[in-house]
Protein backbone atom coordinates (compact mmCIF):
# COMPACT_ATOMS: atom_id res chain seq x y z
CA UNK A 1 0.00 0.00 0.00
CA UNK A 2 0.98 3.70 -0.56
CA UNK A 3 2.22 5.24 2.22
CA UNK A 4 2.45 9.19 2.86
CA UNK A 5 4.05 10.38 6.15
CA UNK A 6 2.79 13.48 8.10
CA UNK A 7 2.91 14.38 12.11
CA UNK A 8 -1.18 14.78 12.37
CA UNK A 9 -3.77 13.17 9.80
CA UNK A 10 -7.31 14.81 10.05
CA UNK A 11 -10.22 12.96 9.35
CA UNK A 12 -12.95 15.70 8.03
CA UNK A 13 -13.06 19.00 7.24
CA UNK A 14 -15.64 19.99 9.29
CA UNK A 15 -14.81 23.37 11.46
CA UNK A 16 -13.26 21.47 14.06
CA UNK A 17 -10.62 19.10 11.47
CA UNK A 18 -10.27 22.52 9.74
CA UNK A 19 -9.62 24.92 12.83
CA UNK A 20 -7.36 21.79 14.29
CA UNK A 21 -5.22 21.80 11.24
CA UNK A 22 -4.61 25.39 10.78
CA UNK A 23 -3.19 25.83 14.04
CA UNK A 24 -1.42 23.01 14.00
CA UNK A 25 0.02 24.28 10.44
CA UNK A 26 1.41 27.86 12.08
CA UNK A 27 2.84 25.78 14.91
CA UNK A 28 4.62 24.14 12.53
CA UNK A 29 3.12 20.48 11.95
CA UNK A 30 3.12 18.57 8.79
CA UNK A 31 -0.71 18.32 8.29
CA UNK A 32 -3.43 16.06 5.90
CA UNK A 33 -7.09 16.39 6.02
CA UNK A 34 -9.27 14.00 4.52
CA UNK A 35 -12.78 14.64 3.41
CA UNK A 36 -14.95 12.25 1.98
CA UNK A 37 -17.78 14.54 0.85
CA UNK A 38 -16.73 16.43 -2.76
CA UNK A 39 -16.30 19.63 -0.72
CA UNK A 40 -15.01 20.87 2.74
CA UNK A 41 -16.59 22.67 5.67
CA UNK A 42 -19.22 19.91 6.59
CA UNK A 43 -22.26 21.79 7.80
CA UNK A 44 -20.94 24.95 7.40
CA UNK A 45 -20.38 25.01 3.57
CA UNK A 46 -22.96 26.98 1.18
CA UNK A 47 -23.72 24.98 -2.30
CA UNK A 48 -25.44 26.54 -5.07
CA UNK A 49 -28.89 25.67 -6.44
CA UNK A 50 -29.66 27.38 -9.75
CA UNK A 51 -28.20 30.98 -8.35
CA UNK A 52 -29.05 30.38 -4.61
CA UNK A 53 -26.45 30.14 -1.95
CA UNK A 54 -27.75 27.33 0.54
CA UNK A 55 -25.80 27.01 3.37
CA UNK A 56 -25.31 23.00 4.68
CA UNK A 57 -25.69 24.10 8.13
CA UNK A 58 -24.88 27.44 9.76
CA UNK A 59 -26.23 30.76 8.46
CA UNK A 60 -24.73 33.42 10.89
CA UNK A 61 -21.09 32.84 12.34
CA UNK A 62 -19.11 34.81 14.75
CA UNK A 63 -16.64 37.96 14.50
CA UNK A 64 -15.15 37.29 17.49
CA UNK A 65 -14.59 33.57 16.92
CA UNK A 66 -14.90 32.80 13.43
CA UNK A 67 -12.83 36.02 12.52
CA UNK A 68 -10.75 35.99 14.66
CA UNK A 69 -9.23 32.84 13.95
CA UNK A 70 -8.86 33.55 10.83
CA UNK A 71 -6.86 36.94 11.55
CA UNK A 72 -4.74 34.39 13.65
CA UNK A 73 -4.04 31.89 10.86
CA UNK A 74 -3.89 34.47 8.35
CA UNK A 75 -6.92 33.33 6.07
CA UNK A 76 -8.91 35.73 4.79
CA UNK A 77 -12.96 36.65 5.33
CA UNK A 78 -15.34 39.00 4.70
CA UNK A 79 -18.27 39.38 7.25
CA UNK A 80 -21.20 41.98 7.28
CA UNK A 81 -22.63 42.50 10.77
CA UNK A 82 -26.52 43.37 10.40
CA UNK A 83 -27.99 46.01 12.25
CA UNK A 84 -30.36 45.64 13.74
CA UNK A 85 -29.43 42.14 14.09
CA UNK A 86 -33.19 40.95 15.48
CA UNK A 87 -36.78 42.08 14.78
CA UNK A 88 -39.32 40.28 17.05
CA UNK A 89 -42.82 40.18 16.78
CA UNK A 90 -45.09 40.68 19.66
CA UNK A 91 -48.90 40.98 20.37
CA UNK A 92 -48.86 41.28 16.72
CA UNK A 93 -46.60 44.19 16.22
CA UNK A 94 -43.29 44.61 15.19
CA UNK A 95 -40.32 45.58 18.18
CA UNK A 96 -36.62 46.08 17.03
CA UNK A 97 -34.39 44.65 19.49
CA UNK A 98 -31.76 47.93 20.28
CA UNK A 99 -27.91 46.85 20.07
CA UNK A 100 -27.96 47.44 24.42
CA UNK A 101 -29.10 45.74 27.37
CA UNK A 102 -31.32 43.53 24.09
CA UNK A 103 -32.66 41.24 26.00
CA UNK A 104 -33.85 43.06 28.97
CA UNK A 105 -35.61 45.32 25.88
CA UNK A 106 -37.44 42.31 24.67
CA UNK A 107 -38.60 40.81 27.35
CA UNK A 108 -40.16 44.16 28.90
CA UNK A 109 -41.55 44.15 25.83
CA UNK A 110 -42.55 40.60 25.96
CA UNK A 111 -44.28 41.33 29.79
CA UNK A 112 -47.70 42.39 30.90
CA UNK A 113 -46.30 45.02 32.91
CA UNK A 114 -43.15 45.97 34.91
CA UNK A 115 -43.34 44.41 37.70
CA UNK A 116 -43.09 41.00 35.65
CA UNK A 117 -40.31 42.32 33.32
CA UNK A 118 -38.35 42.74 36.50
CA UNK A 119 -39.24 39.42 38.02
CA UNK A 120 -38.18 37.59 34.94
CA UNK A 121 -35.34 39.90 34.02
CA UNK A 122 -33.61 39.79 37.53
CA UNK A 123 -33.97 36.03 38.19
CA UNK A 124 -32.66 36.31 34.16
CA UNK A 125 -29.20 38.34 35.22
CA UNK A 126 -28.71 36.45 38.57
CA UNK A 127 -28.22 33.12 36.33
CA UNK A 128 -25.88 35.13 34.19
CA UNK A 129 -23.43 36.71 36.73
CA UNK A 130 -24.31 34.73 40.31
CA UNK A 131 -24.68 31.07 39.69
CA UNK A 132 -26.38 29.28 36.50
CA UNK A 133 -29.34 27.47 37.38
CA UNK A 134 -29.45 23.13 37.93
CA UNK A 135 -29.36 20.90 35.06
CA UNK A 136 -31.70 19.15 36.59
CA UNK A 137 -34.59 21.63 35.36
CA UNK A 138 -35.61 22.45 32.22
CA UNK A 139 -34.89 26.00 30.78
CA UNK A 140 -39.00 25.94 30.39
CA UNK A 141 -39.51 25.18 34.19
CA UNK A 142 -36.67 27.63 35.09
CA UNK A 143 -38.95 30.61 33.31
CA UNK A 144 -42.11 29.13 35.03
CA UNK A 145 -41.02 30.24 38.13
CA UNK A 146 -41.21 34.10 37.57
CA UNK A 147 -43.74 33.87 34.83
CA UNK A 148 -46.95 32.17 33.38
CA UNK A 149 -47.33 34.69 30.63
CA UNK A 150 -47.26 32.73 27.63
CA UNK A 151 -45.54 35.28 25.76
CA UNK A 152 -42.44 35.56 28.14
CA UNK A 153 -42.40 31.58 27.89
CA UNK A 154 -42.05 31.28 24.26
CA UNK A 155 -39.32 34.05 24.04
CA UNK A 156 -37.40 31.64 25.49
CA UNK A 157 -38.48 28.72 23.60
CA UNK A 158 -37.18 30.95 20.61
CA UNK A 159 -33.52 31.30 22.51
CA UNK A 160 -33.41 27.90 22.78
CA UNK A 161 -34.54 26.50 19.46
CA UNK A 162 -31.75 29.20 18.06
CA UNK A 163 -29.25 26.65 19.52
CA UNK A 164 -31.52 23.55 18.07
CA UNK A 165 -33.49 22.18 21.50
CA UNK A 166 -36.96 23.42 22.73
CA UNK A 167 -36.96 24.98 25.70
CA UNK A 168 -38.95 22.07 27.79
CA UNK A 169 -35.85 19.59 26.69
CA UNK A 170 -32.77 22.21 27.63
CA UNK A 171 -31.37 22.30 31.04
CA UNK A 172 -31.59 25.37 32.35
CA UNK A 173 -28.06 25.47 33.40
CA UNK A 174 -26.67 24.94 29.93
CA UNK A 175 -28.78 27.46 28.50
CA UNK A 176 -27.23 29.87 30.66
CA UNK A 177 -23.52 28.87 30.59
CA UNK A 178 -23.82 29.13 26.37
CA UNK A 179 -25.68 32.59 26.91
CA UNK A 180 -22.77 33.61 29.05
CA UNK A 181 -20.26 31.99 26.27
CA UNK A 182 -22.11 33.33 23.64
CA UNK A 183 -22.28 37.52 25.38
CA UNK A 184 -20.01 38.99 23.77
CA UNK A 185 -20.83 37.83 20.27
CA UNK A 186 -20.92 39.50 16.99
CA UNK A 187 -23.00 37.62 14.58
CA UNK A 188 -22.13 38.39 10.75
CA UNK A 189 -22.87 36.62 7.92
CA UNK A 190 -19.67 36.11 4.89
CA UNK A 191 -21.10 37.54 2.20
CA UNK A 192 -21.26 34.59 -0.03
CA UNK A 193 -22.53 32.19 2.71
CA UNK A 194 -21.18 30.68 5.62
CA UNK A 195 -18.80 28.05 3.27
CA UNK A 196 -17.00 31.09 2.78
CA UNK A 197 -15.22 30.65 6.38
CA UNK A 198 -14.70 26.96 5.67
CA UNK A 199 -13.15 27.81 1.99
CA UNK A 200 -10.76 30.27 4.07
CA UNK A 201 -9.57 28.19 6.32
CA UNK A 202 -8.60 25.67 3.78
CA UNK A 203 -7.02 28.05 2.04
CA UNK A 204 -4.80 29.16 4.37
CA UNK A 205 -3.96 25.95 5.41
CA UNK A 206 -2.80 25.02 1.83
CA UNK A 207 -0.70 27.69 2.05
CA UNK A 208 1.17 26.97 5.66
CA UNK A 209 2.01 23.87 3.14
CA UNK A 210 -0.87 21.41 4.40
CA UNK A 211 -3.60 20.09 1.82
CA UNK A 212 -7.05 18.52 2.22
CA UNK A 213 -7.83 15.82 0.03
CA UNK A 214 -12.17 15.82 -1.22
CA UNK A 215 -13.91 12.72 -2.26
CA UNK A 216 -11.30 11.00 -0.02
CA UNK A 217 -12.76 8.89 2.58
CA UNK A 218 -11.00 6.93 5.64
CA UNK A 219 -11.05 3.43 5.46
CA UNK A 220 -9.27 2.63 8.74
CA UNK A 221 -7.51 4.20 11.94
CA UNK A 222 -4.44 2.19 12.58
CA UNK A 223 -3.75 1.53 16.31
CA UNK A 224 -0.61 -0.19 17.39
CA UNK A 225 0.18 -0.69 21.59
CA UNK A 226 -3.19 1.46 22.52
CA UNK A 227 -1.83 4.12 20.27
CA UNK A 228 -3.11 5.88 16.95
CA UNK A 229 -0.57 5.22 14.19
CA UNK A 230 -2.30 6.44 11.33
CA UNK A 231 -5.50 6.02 8.99
CA UNK A 232 -5.97 4.56 5.99
CA UNK A 233 -7.70 6.36 2.86
CA UNK A 234 -9.18 5.72 -0.07
CA UNK A 235 -8.39 7.63 -2.68
CA UNK A 236 -8.90 7.59 -7.19
CA UNK A 237 -9.51 4.14 -6.59
CA UNK A 238 -6.67 2.99 -4.29
CA UNK A 239 -5.94 2.83 -0.54
CA UNK A 240 -2.87 5.13 0.87
CA UNK A 241 -1.71 4.76 4.55
CA UNK A 242 -1.66 8.11 6.09
CA UNK A 243 1.35 6.91 8.90
CA UNK A 244 0.92 10.16 11.39
CA UNK A 245 1.98 9.86 15.31
CA UNK A 246 -1.46 11.99 16.11
CA UNK A 247 -5.00 11.29 14.25
CA UNK A 248 -7.81 13.59 14.89
CA UNK A 249 -11.06 12.63 13.94
CA UNK A 250 -14.14 14.88 12.59
CA UNK A 251 -16.63 12.60 12.29
CA UNK A 252 -19.48 11.31 14.67
CA UNK A 253 -18.19 9.63 17.68
CA UNK A 254 -19.99 6.08 16.30
CA UNK A 255 -17.94 6.05 12.85
CA UNK A 256 -14.58 6.49 14.84
CA UNK A 257 -15.57 3.69 16.91
CA UNK A 258 -16.05 1.53 13.42
CA UNK A 259 -13.18 2.54 12.10
CA UNK A 260 -11.04 2.25 14.66
CA UNK A 261 -12.24 -1.32 15.85
CA UNK A 262 -14.50 -1.39 19.15
CA UNK A 263 -11.74 -3.26 21.35
CA UNK A 264 -10.06 0.02 21.17
CA UNK A 265 -12.31 1.68 23.89
CA UNK A 266 -13.31 1.08 27.07
CA UNK A 267 -17.01 -0.11 27.32
CA UNK A 268 -17.76 3.42 29.14
CA UNK A 269 -16.76 5.45 26.35
CA UNK A 270 -18.70 2.86 24.24
CA UNK A 271 -22.03 3.59 26.18
CA UNK A 272 -21.09 7.38 25.72
CA UNK A 273 -20.57 7.37 22.46
CA UNK A 274 -24.02 5.62 21.85
CA UNK A 275 -25.54 8.25 23.58
CA UNK A 276 -24.66 11.04 21.32
CA UNK A 277 -27.84 12.17 19.02
CA UNK A 278 -27.76 15.38 16.57
CA UNK A 279 -30.54 18.03 17.09
CA UNK A 280 -32.80 17.95 14.06
CA UNK A 281 -34.49 21.09 12.49
CA UNK A 282 -36.11 22.06 9.37
CA UNK A 283 -34.91 24.72 7.39
CA UNK A 284 -37.28 26.33 4.59
CA UNK A 285 -35.50 28.14 1.76
CA UNK A 286 -37.40 30.97 0.21
CA UNK A 287 -37.34 33.14 -2.26
CA UNK A 288 -39.41 36.59 -3.24
CA UNK A 289 -39.25 38.97 -6.03
CA UNK A 290 -39.12 41.98 -3.52
CA UNK A 291 -38.50 41.87 0.27
CA UNK A 292 -41.30 41.42 1.91
CA UNK A 293 -43.10 43.89 4.39
CA UNK A 294 -42.81 42.18 7.21
CA UNK A 295 -39.21 41.87 7.01
CA UNK A 296 -38.27 45.59 6.12
CA UNK A 297 -35.67 46.63 8.45
CA UNK A 298 -33.94 43.81 9.98
CA UNK A 299 -32.52 40.60 8.18
CA UNK A 300 -33.50 38.37 11.09
CA UNK A 301 -37.32 38.53 11.74
CA UNK A 302 -38.22 36.94 15.34
CA UNK A 303 -41.99 35.28 16.29
CA UNK A 304 -43.33 34.63 19.69
CA UNK A 305 -46.57 33.17 18.53
CA UNK A 306 -45.54 30.23 16.72
CA UNK A 307 -46.36 26.29 16.50
CA UNK A 308 -42.58 25.56 15.30
CA UNK A 309 -41.42 28.01 12.88
CA UNK A 310 -39.17 30.30 15.24
CA UNK A 311 -37.93 33.24 13.39
CA UNK A 312 -37.37 33.81 9.62
CA UNK A 313 -33.62 35.46 7.72
CA UNK A 314 -33.54 37.39 4.79
CA UNK A 315 -29.80 37.38 3.59
CA UNK A 316 -30.18 40.01 0.34
CA UNK A 317 -30.11 43.36 2.43
CA UNK A 318 -26.90 42.80 3.48
CA UNK A 319 -25.49 40.02 1.22
CA UNK A 320 -27.15 40.17 -2.57
CA UNK A 321 -24.77 37.85 -3.47
CA UNK A 322 -26.67 35.14 -1.82
CA UNK A 323 -29.13 34.74 -4.40
CA UNK A 324 -29.68 36.23 -8.57
CA UNK A 325 -29.62 39.54 -9.26
CA UNK A 326 -33.25 41.30 -7.62
CA UNK A 327 -34.29 38.01 -6.04
CA UNK A 328 -34.51 37.59 -2.42
CA UNK A 329 -33.14 34.62 -0.35
CA UNK A 330 -35.30 33.59 2.78
CA UNK A 331 -34.55 31.30 5.26
CA UNK A 332 -37.22 29.99 8.26
CA UNK A 333 -36.22 27.59 10.63
CA UNK A 334 -38.13 24.75 13.00
CA UNK A 335 -37.33 22.64 15.67
CA UNK A 336 -39.35 19.59 16.00
CA UNK A 337 -42.24 19.60 19.28
CA UNK A 338 -39.18 17.12 20.25
CA UNK A 339 -35.51 16.51 19.69
CA UNK A 340 -36.05 12.89 20.23
CA UNK A 341 -36.96 10.48 17.33
CA UNK A 342 -38.91 9.53 15.70
CA UNK A 343 -39.68 12.53 13.37
CA UNK A 344 -42.88 13.20 11.88
CA UNK A 345 -41.02 15.56 9.51
CA UNK A 346 -44.25 16.26 7.29
CA UNK A 347 -46.86 17.30 10.22
CA UNK A 348 -43.79 19.16 11.40
CA UNK A 349 -43.60 20.84 8.07
CA UNK A 350 -47.09 21.48 8.03
CA UNK A 351 -46.77 23.38 11.49
CA UNK A 352 -43.87 25.60 10.36
CA UNK A 353 -45.81 26.53 6.98
CA UNK A 354 -49.09 27.88 9.42
CA UNK A 355 -46.70 29.72 11.57
CA UNK A 356 -45.43 31.84 8.52
CA UNK A 357 -48.76 32.63 7.29
CA UNK A 358 -49.64 33.43 10.78
CA UNK A 359 -47.04 36.07 11.31
CA UNK A 360 -46.48 37.32 7.70
CA UNK A 361 -49.61 38.44 6.03
CA UNK A 362 -47.83 38.89 2.77
CA UNK A 363 -46.25 36.18 3.11
CA UNK A 364 -48.08 33.83 0.96
CA UNK A 365 -48.34 36.15 -2.04
CA UNK A 366 -44.64 36.67 -2.19
CA UNK A 367 -42.73 34.35 -1.10
CA UNK A 368 -42.00 30.64 -3.16
CA UNK A 369 -40.83 27.56 -1.71
CA UNK A 370 -37.03 26.60 -3.24
CA UNK A 371 -36.24 23.88 -0.81
CA UNK A 372 -37.08 21.96 2.83
CA UNK A 373 -33.40 20.74 4.38
CA UNK A 374 -33.70 18.93 7.12
CA UNK A 375 -30.85 18.37 9.52
CA UNK A 376 -30.79 15.39 12.06
CA UNK A 377 -28.97 12.35 13.32
CA UNK A 378 -25.10 12.54 12.44
CA UNK A 379 -26.42 15.71 10.49
CA UNK A 380 -28.07 17.21 13.21
CA UNK A 381 -28.42 21.04 13.57
CA UNK A 382 -25.93 20.70 16.33
CA UNK A 383 -23.77 17.30 16.49
CA UNK A 384 -25.32 16.47 20.10
CA UNK A 385 -28.50 17.24 21.69
CA UNK A 386 -27.40 20.52 23.81
CA UNK A 387 -26.96 19.50 27.74
CA UNK A 388 -26.90 15.60 27.37
CA UNK A 389 -23.42 15.60 27.55
CA UNK A 390 -20.62 15.67 25.34
CA UNK A 391 -17.68 13.69 25.16
CA UNK A 392 -14.19 14.78 25.45
CA UNK A 393 -11.51 15.72 22.81
CA UNK A 394 -9.24 12.91 23.99
CA UNK A 395 -10.55 9.14 23.00
CA UNK A 396 -9.44 6.40 25.48
CA UNK A 397 -6.73 5.66 22.16
CA UNK A 398 -3.83 7.47 22.92
CA UNK A 399 -2.95 9.99 20.29
CA UNK A 400 -6.71 10.12 18.96
CA UNK A 401 -8.56 12.93 19.07
CA UNK A 402 -12.26 14.14 18.37
CA UNK A 403 -12.83 17.02 16.91
CA UNK A 404 -16.35 18.80 16.57
CA UNK A 405 -19.00 20.32 18.38
CA UNK A 406 -19.79 16.69 20.19
CA UNK A 407 -16.76 16.88 21.68
CA UNK A 408 -16.93 20.60 23.09
CA UNK A 409 -17.08 21.45 26.76
CA UNK A 410 -20.45 22.40 28.39
CA UNK A 411 -21.78 25.67 27.19
CA UNK A 412 -20.33 25.57 23.96
CA UNK A 413 -22.89 24.94 20.99
CA UNK A 414 -23.19 24.70 17.11
CA UNK A 415 -20.16 26.34 15.21
CA UNK A 416 -18.59 28.28 18.47
CA UNK A 417 -17.94 24.22 19.73
CA UNK A 418 -16.71 22.90 16.55
CA UNK A 419 -14.36 25.79 16.56
CA UNK A 420 -13.69 25.80 20.39
CA UNK A 421 -13.06 21.85 19.85
CA UNK A 422 -10.36 22.46 17.31
CA UNK A 423 -8.78 25.11 19.98
CA UNK A 424 -8.48 22.53 22.66
CA UNK A 425 -6.84 19.85 20.23
CA UNK A 426 -4.39 21.98 18.85
CA UNK A 427 -3.38 22.72 21.94
CA UNK A 428 -3.61 19.54 23.77
CA UNK A 429 -1.30 18.06 20.69
CA UNK A 430 0.71 20.86 21.01
CA UNK A 431 1.66 20.31 24.73
CA UNK A 432 2.20 16.55 23.42
CA UNK A 433 3.91 15.50 20.37
CA UNK A 434 6.69 17.44 18.70
CA UNK A 435 6.50 17.95 14.97
CA UNK A 436 9.21 15.97 12.91
CA UNK B 1 -28.91 2.76 -11.49
CA UNK B 2 -28.49 5.43 -8.65
CA UNK B 3 -30.77 4.36 -5.33
CA UNK B 4 -31.17 6.12 -2.17
CA UNK B 5 -31.31 4.42 1.02
CA UNK B 6 -34.99 5.80 2.58
CA UNK B 7 -33.46 4.54 5.74
CA UNK B 8 -30.35 6.47 6.02
CA UNK B 9 -31.26 9.56 3.66
CA UNK B 10 -32.45 12.79 6.10
CA UNK B 11 -33.68 14.79 3.68
CA UNK B 12 -30.37 17.99 3.72
CA UNK B 13 -30.94 18.27 -0.07
CA UNK B 14 -26.88 18.38 -0.48
CA UNK B 15 -27.38 15.74 -3.17
CA UNK B 16 -29.74 17.83 -5.24
CA UNK B 17 -27.25 20.25 -5.28
CA UNK B 18 -24.93 18.41 -7.63
CA UNK B 19 -28.05 17.16 -10.18
CA UNK B 20 -27.39 18.91 -13.11
CA UNK B 21 -31.41 17.54 -14.49
CA UNK B 22 -33.51 18.27 -11.03
CA UNK B 23 -33.97 14.96 -10.57
CA UNK B 24 -33.58 14.38 -6.61
CA UNK B 25 -37.11 15.12 -5.61
CA UNK B 26 -39.23 15.68 -2.29
CA UNK B 27 -38.19 16.55 1.29
CA UNK B 28 -37.85 14.70 4.17
CA UNK B 29 -36.32 11.64 2.46
CA UNK B 30 -35.57 12.13 -1.28
CA UNK B 31 -36.86 10.57 -4.17
CA UNK B 32 -35.61 10.10 -7.56
CA UNK B 33 -37.46 11.23 -10.81
CA UNK B 34 -36.46 8.34 -13.15
CA UNK B 35 -37.83 10.00 -15.98
CA UNK B 36 -35.51 12.96 -15.32
CA UNK B 37 -32.81 11.20 -14.11
CA UNK B 38 -29.93 10.79 -16.93
CA UNK B 39 -27.68 8.00 -14.33
CA UNK B 40 -24.75 10.43 -14.57
CA UNK B 41 -23.95 9.46 -11.02
CA UNK B 42 -23.24 12.91 -10.40
CA UNK B 43 -24.75 12.62 -6.89
CA UNK B 44 -22.66 9.25 -6.12
CA UNK B 45 -20.46 10.28 -2.94
CA UNK B 46 -22.02 13.76 -2.20
CA UNK B 47 -24.38 12.15 0.37
CA UNK B 48 -23.22 12.75 4.63
CA UNK B 49 -25.31 10.20 5.31
CA UNK B 50 -23.93 7.45 2.74
CA UNK B 51 -27.83 6.79 1.12
CA UNK B 52 -26.52 7.34 -2.34
CA UNK B 53 -25.20 3.94 -3.66
CA UNK B 54 -25.13 2.82 -7.50
CA UNK B 55 -26.65 0.12 -7.92
CA UNK B 56 -25.21 -2.35 -11.13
Amino acid sequence: MKQIKCDVAIIGSGIGGTTAASLLLKKGYSVQVVEKLPFYGGRCQTLDHHGFRLNTGAAMIGDSIHGALCREVGAELELRVPNPVFKFRIRGKDFTAPPKRMWQAIIGAAAKDDAEADRVFSAWMKAITWAEPSYSMSMDDWARQYTSNPLVLKLFHFLTCGIGVNSYELPAGEFFRQITQGATMTWAYPPRGCGQFSDALVGAIKRMGGDVWTRCPAVKINVKNGAATGVVVQKDGEQIEIVAQTVISNMPPHRTVEMTGEECFSPGYLKDVNKILGSPMICFEFMSDKQLPSLEGSSCYCFTEYKRAFMILDFTPLCPEMSPKGKHLLEAACVPGSVYPPYDIKREVALALGDLRQNMPDFDKNAKLIKIRVARGDWGVTGNIPGIGNLSIKTPVYGLYAVGDRSAPEGWWCSLAALKSGRLVAEDVAKRFKPA
Amino acid sequence: MVVVDQEKCIGCQICSAFCPVEALEGYGVIEINRETCTECLACVGTCPMDAITEVK
